[in-house]
């Protein structure tokens, strides 16, 4: 036999070699003087590795990460204290794997990292209580208002960039970016090469500035429920192998007619309508007018509870009993069923029962002789629209007042419509 | 991100799960690769947008070379920012309070173990702090896009590599000093 190679020497090391495969490894390090003494160094400088990497370990935050239900990173360096010196490698006996390293090292936080945080909460206490001022300030104004009476709920942004425009289905408006993406012909085919297209897809995602910009305000949003504006291009273009691009998210609104980034999805299943008066004028609306210019950016970026307050003149709907943890502002022709000519305001509700919930709100104006408030919106007061998603995601689209609302979550369509009365 | 939920195929994967998985596990690992704790939580939640925006197959291998690639192009851009701030730093280690022996030698050999972290090429450093991070060998070839057969190279290569840059640094600041 000759000689093993150092990788093979380091898959024994790593318990990664098969027992039969093992066995003639070290048969062959027992009878060559030369592989056993690499064996040796091969230990050596994994051991070393281990150790270096052992220095590098988390210093402690006051963010400490939030706790973990178990798996890899359940061993976490306060729970398991793994130093490298602790890996056990037996070559004398059947191979095992090599626990990861998770040297437990308190290091405190450099100086100048403390220095920075001093300040961050300084200005983070400042916003808070901005932030509370604010809020108290718009509840006043509210209640001199007084309170107007709900009648509708919500559904999954998603839809909204998705294919709403997809005349040709004439029917989902609803589809999930995700959904779409299992849905339609295109994205099927990434699916299916997944593994191995997704890592270079994301990567090749290293991505234009647009790009990024568009993901960093993403960032600012994880609520699923919530991506759907800001995502239906970068979910199209990432299943389909191509870089996300702001400007696809954008070409992709609703009713703009083919355009990059758009989700074509025959395919997807209808939403449940509860209205169709309201759906018919929403479809209506959604196929054949005319993008406005959009008011601001090209998409979604995070807001303060001033800045919307102020989109809104004067008045942010919210949900009673429930506390908003994001607010974004972003152009109506991005979602589908709103004013295209007008921002919306979106809240983000992370910590709702049942997952995310979205409420985009935009100020409108009624039309004098009733009817419907505007071709982009194909509702008139009174009318809730309700979609949903083969996932189970609902939206829930009402007006109230001078409002066009839109809920958003993971819940019955009951339970959505449910909770939009909660929105004083 | 408990709740959020994605179909694919008869898969069901639930993001929330993920985060709760794999969140640390990413951030230790971002940071190792960066050296910035603040930068390593920023990447892992870009991560997990990403994770939201196109759910992922087979999450694991999928979330962290996701997390190395995004490392990457930040390192890039980050080559200039990093230089200011070492003159920031600089600047402000006049009136630094003196930080105890041991957690400046803490610091210093976490320094040196970046810099000789940063001599490898991409794949052997990012092969290097998945098996830290207990990848297998499967997962590390998905990951990178590397053959199984070779991520044994790849590791000896790299371990090799880290501890002798770090020897290397303990001599260039030997002499140095």
């Amino acid at each position: 036999m000759s000689h093993i190679d150092d990788g093979k020497l380091n898959a024994l090391l790593d318990g990664e070699l098969d027992a039969a495969e093992a066995d003639a490894v070290r048969a062959h390090v027992a009878s060559c003087a030369e592989c056993a003494a690499r064996l040796e160094e091969a230990k050596r400088f994994l051991e070393g590795a281990a150790d270096l990497l052992g220095a590098l370990d988390l210093p402690a935050t006051a963010s400490a990460p939030p706790a973990s239900a178990g798996g890899p990173a359940a061993a976490g360096p306060r729970r398991v204290s793994k130093t490298a010196k602790e890996i056990a490698i037996d070559i004398d006996g059947a191979t095992h794997k090599s626990p990861a390293i998770r040297p437990n090292i308190p290091e405190p936080a450099p100086a100048f990292a403390r220095r920075r945080f001093d300040f961050t909460t300084l200005a983070w206490a400042a916003v808070i209580v901005l932030a509370i001022g604010v809020v108290y300030l718009a509840n006043q104004v509210r209640r001199v208002r007084g309170s107007e009476t709900l009648t509708e709920s919500a559904t999954q942004p998603t839809d909204a960039a998705a294919p709403v425009s997809s005349p040709a289905s004439g029917a989902p408006r609803t589809a999930h970016p995700s959904h779409a993406a299992a849905a339609s012909p295109t994205s099927r085919k990434p699916a299916t090469s997944h593994a191995r297209s997704e890592p270079r897809t994301t990567g090749a995602a290293k991505a234009t500035a647009a790009g990024e910009k568009r993901l960093l305000a993403a960032k600012a949003n994880p609520a699923p429920s919530t991506r759907g504006v800001t995502q239906t291009g970068a979910a199209t273009e990432l299943a389909a192998g191509a870089p996300p691009r702001v400007q696809a998210a954008a070409g992709a609104a609703p009713g703009a007619g083919p355009a990059a980034g758009r989700v074509n999805a025959p395919a997807a299943p209808a939403p449940a309508v509860t209205s169709n008066r309201a759906a018919a004028a929403a479809d209506r609306a959604v196929g054949g007018v005319a993008a406005p210019t959009p008011t601001t950016a090209a998409t979604f970026h995070r807001a303060t509870l001033e800045q919307a307050v102020a989109r809104l003149d004067g008045v942010v709907r919210l949900i009673d009993g429930m506390r908003f943890q994001e607010v974004e502002i972003g152009p109506g022709h991005l979602i589908a069923g709103a004013d295209r000519g007008r921002d919306v305001v979106r809240l983000i509700y992370t910590g709702a029962p049942g997952g995310h919930l979205t409420l985009d709100q935009q100020r409108i104006t009624l039309p004098a002789g009733g009817g419907i408030v505007s071709a982009d919106i194909g509702m008139r007061p009174g009318d809730t629209l309700t979609t949903a998603t083969p996932q189970g995601a609902v939206r829930v689209r009402w007006i109230s007042g001078t409002f066009w609302l839109s809920l958003t979550g993971s819940l019955p369509p009951d339970s959505l419509r449910k909770l939009t009365e909660r929105v004083r | 991100m408990r709740g959020a939920q994605y179909t694919r195929g008869h898969d069901t994967i639930d993001v929330g799960e993920l985060y709760q998985l794999y969140h640390e596990s990413l951030v230790r690992l971002l940071y190792r690769r960066t050296g910035d704790r603040e930068r390593a939580e920023d990447l892992a939640q870009d991560v997990f947008v990403r994770a939201l925006e196109t759910p992922p197959l087979n999450p694991k291998p999928w979330l962290f070379a996701v997390a190395l690639n995004l490392a990457r192009d930040e390192g890039r851009r980050a080559t200039i920012q990093g230089r200011r701030l070492q003159l920031l730093r600089a600047e402000g280690g006049a009136d630094a309070a003196p930080a105890p022996d041991a957690a400046l030698e803490s610091r210093e050999r976490a320094a040196a173990v970046h810099a000789a972290l940063a001599t490898l090429g991409d794949k052997d450093r990012e092969a290097l702090l998945l098996k830290a991070e207990g990848f297998n060998y499967d997962e590390i070839a998905a990951a990178l896009g590397l053959a199984k057969g070779a991520v044994g190279t790849t590791l000896a290569r790299a371990r090799r590599r880290l501890v002798e840059a770090f020897r290397e640094q303990g001599r260039v600041s030997d002499v140095a000093h």
